[in-house]
């Protein structure tokens, strides 16, 4: 870009505290004018320091705190990390477990992107989708609050099961939800996603090429925006995802090109279409025979020597737990890491806020959804 | 000037603390700042079902210096802390702060191992009103919001001169 | 690519002195683990890029780089996988305590940067030639590494109780 009239430079601070990085993030910001010429990010203002407190808590007392992590989608961090000890331990979940798995898993995936979408058009301007979308946010609230208990931090998976069981009714009222969220999205989608303004906002904004999101390690729905069709779920199947028929819905670059901000904000329209109809199956699959129990550990007392790496796909993308075991009597793990992807997903923001004007920044940081305690831990 | 007559014609007599207390009361702006999990649970308790405007308190200003209420939602880190009494320096008088959660009455969960946490937002600048939870319920925020107005209702300004 | 076959291919175009050995499952005292490969910690960097670039390897995706204490050493574990093969290796670099140096990855695949500071910053291991060297969640003036196993716990930072009195002492052990 040429410019003819020579303004200064200028550094601004965006963050911590502002309305639209989405909790504790600081960007600074090298100006020329209204373009941004180069962007830092600064992290840690919310780091917890959850790898301590791992190595200084046994297994069960660990998922209360993966809850915290990514606090918009706790179920989906709950059985990131239980994947990873029943690796380690060997431990095969029995069916009624992983099928309410998979029900709430899903359920707090929507949820998780309804905040994404919905705060995306709160900083984009859109304010009504934000108040309609959380109306079906707080009935997914009140789902798995009567399941586990809880209205935003369950602790509800465990290694080897579940920590309540539900009833006929509650899976009656799921069904119920699932039929009348279908055109509450629609609504949201008809009011938001082909909006002029959104479009000119986000179309051609913060484009990310295949190769670029491979390299930085873009992963789960930014990933797909950019056009790759990969998908844990159906990639490297865990749990009962082999079970159930769903798209992968895929960037195409429908309003401009593929990998910019409105493709990656339609996949998570579109994947929570996707979400109603596992959890439809599921309803339909699932018996309410047999005990959530069966297959939970007495104790942690025999713990293999070793280390597992198992990733699973979180709302945010996939999430990788590492975990090394001394084994032996070893109430502990010796070493939990979390490859987190909104930390990752983040990471290329030094390279693609070059050049943007600053409001295309906001675009960008909301449709890359991240979650600040996921991104410090 | 007689008062006879005048009251008919739906005059209110009130004290000066009253008027100045039911002002203040009645249009708390808190700031819109999220630290942590129990932001979530702010934003909710702004949108559609709770909806903070029956209070008198949903115009969520993004800058302190327009703001009266500060809630301290989430976690607050050593290198947060800093920017925590910064933003409270920048509010106008009168202010308050409602401490939101159990990690910023204490350090939560994070009180044994926790290196980078800070145990307790009231150990940096004053607290008003402490809501527990982790996070606390919309309900739970909404009743904090309450016992403020409470607190601000007993305020005078003959008591202020008097300290 | 099984991993027999990548530790064979590696070894053949790098040599004994830099690829050191390949541990399968349920090998060398471990019941459990991903296959892996220990290498030379400073071959890091030669060593990813051949690994991103060769055709028949195309590790194009790093998932996660973690750092672990191993009470002696220092070790850097590389989870990689290649989405146009669909394979996945990990690779080990053991660097010694007192002077933990590795080669960085960072100019191979984009994501290392940030999660080679990450280690840095909780681990204290170098990164030769990084581009970008500084802490990423700390502030630069914290002391020491965090995730060390014998890291003790400040008493203060910045005027600010890290650790409160009647707690002291009780901080970091394990119960």
């Amino acid at each position: 870009m040429e410019h003819k009239i020579e303004t200064d430079f200028m550094i601004i601070n965006m963050g911590p505290q502002h309305p639209s990085t989405h909790g504790v993030l600081r960007l600074e910001l090298k100006t020329d004018g209204e373009i941004v010429m180069a962007c830092r990010p600064f992290l840690g203002y919310l780091h917890r320091c959850f790898e301590k407190h791992c190595e200084s808590l046994d297994y069960l007392k660990i998922i209360p705190f993966t809850d915290r992590m990514d606090y918009l989608a706790s179920m989906n961090n709950n059985w990131a990390f239980c994947i990873a000890i029943e690796k380690l331990m060997g431990i095969k979940v029995s069916e009624k477990c992983e099928y309410l798995r998979v029900i709430v898993g899903e359920l707090n995936r929507i949820a998780s992107h309804i905040i994404a979408f919905g705060t995306f058009g709160l900083d984009i301007g859109a304010f009504t989708p934000f108040l309609l979308a959380f109306i079906q946010r707080e009935k997914i609230f009140d789902l798995l609050e009567e399941a586990s208990g809880a209205r935003m931090l369950y602790n509800y998976i465990w290694v080897g099961g579940v920590a309540r069981d539900v009833d006929g009714d509650w899976l009656k009222k799921t069904k119920k939800f699932c039929q009348e969220f279908k055109p509450a999205l629609d609504e949201v989608d008809e009011l938001l996603s082909l909006n002029k303004i959104f479009v000119e906002r986000t179309a051609n904004v913060g484009v990310v090429t295949k190769e670029m999101a491979i390299s930085y390690g873009f992963t789960g729905p930014n990933l797909r925006g950019s056009g790759v069709n990969w998908d844990l779920r159906k990639n490297e199947p865990y749990s009962l995802y082999t079970k159930f028929d769903f798209n992968i819905p895929v960037g195409a670059g429908e309003q401009g090109q593929v990998g910019d901000c409105w493709d990656r904000y339609i996949i998570r329209i579109r994947e929570c279409r996707e979400s109603i109809k596992i959890i439809e199956q599921a309803l339909e699959g699932i018996s309410l025979e047999g005990d959530i129990y069966e297959t939970v550990p007495k104790n942690f007392n025999k713990m293999p020597k070793g280390e597992v790496y198992a990733r699973s796909e979180t709302p945010r993308g996939e999430m990788g737990i590492y975990v090394v075991s001394e084994g032996g009597k070893a109430p502990v793990p010796y070493r939990v890491k979390v490859r987190s992807p909104a930390f990752c997903s983040l990471s290329i923001l030094e390279e693609i806020c070059k050049g943007v004007m600053i409001s295309d920044v906001i675009a960008i940081l909301g449709s890359v959804d991240i979650v600040l305690g996921e991104v410090d831990r | 000037m007689s008062l006879d007559g005048i009251l008919e014609e739906g005059v209110i007599t009130t004290t000066v603390d009253g008027v100045l207390n039911w002002a203040k009361k009645s249009s708390i702006w808190p700031m819109g700042f999220g630290l942590a999990c129990c932001a979530i649970e702010m934003m909710a308790t702004g949108a559609s079902r709770f909806d903070m405007a029956r209070f008198g308190c949903e115009v969520f200003r993004p800058s302190p210096r327009q703001c009266d209420l500060m809630i301290v939602a989430g976690t607050v880190t050593m290198k947060m802390a800093v920017r925590v009494k910064r933003l409270y320096e920048q509010m106008p008088e009168p202010k308050y702060v409602i401490s939101m959660g159990s990690c910023s009455n204490c350090g939560g969960p994070y009180w044994q191992h926790g290196y980078h946490v800070l145990k307790g937002v009231d150990r940096i600048i004053p607290v008003d009103v402490y809501v527990p939870g982790c996070p606390p319920r919309p309900e739970a925020l909404l009743e904090g919001i309450f016992k403020l107005q409470e607190k601000i209702n007993q305020q005078t300004i003959a008591k202020k001169l008097v300290v | 690519m099984t991993p027999e076959e990548i530790f064979d291919k590696l070894k053949e175009k790098f040599g004994e002195g830099k690829i050191l050995r390949l541990t399968l499952p349920s090998q060398n005292g471990f019941d459990v683990c991903d296959p892996f490969i220990d290498v030379e910690p400073l071959a890091m960097t030669e060593l990813a890029d051949f690994l991103k670039h060769d055709k028949d390897l195309a590790f194009d995706q790093c998932c996660c780089i973690s750092g672990v204490d191993l009470k002696d050493d220092l070790q850097v574990v590389y989870h990689l996988f290649s989405m146009s093969k669909l394979h996945k290796i990990c690779i080990k670099a053991t660097a010694k305590r007192d002077n933990p140096i590795v080669g960085t990855t960072a100019h191979t695949w984009g994501v290392a940067n940030w999660l080679e500071r990450e280690t840095w910053d909780m681990f204290g291991i170098k990164f030769k030639d990084h581009p970008d060297h500084r802490r990423i969640l700390l502030e630069e003036d914290w002391e020491g590494f965090p995730l060390r196993k014998d890291y003790k716990f400040p008493r203060f930072w910045r005027g600010m109780e890290v650790t409160p009195e009647e707690e002291e002492g009780t901080y970091g052990t394990q119960d």
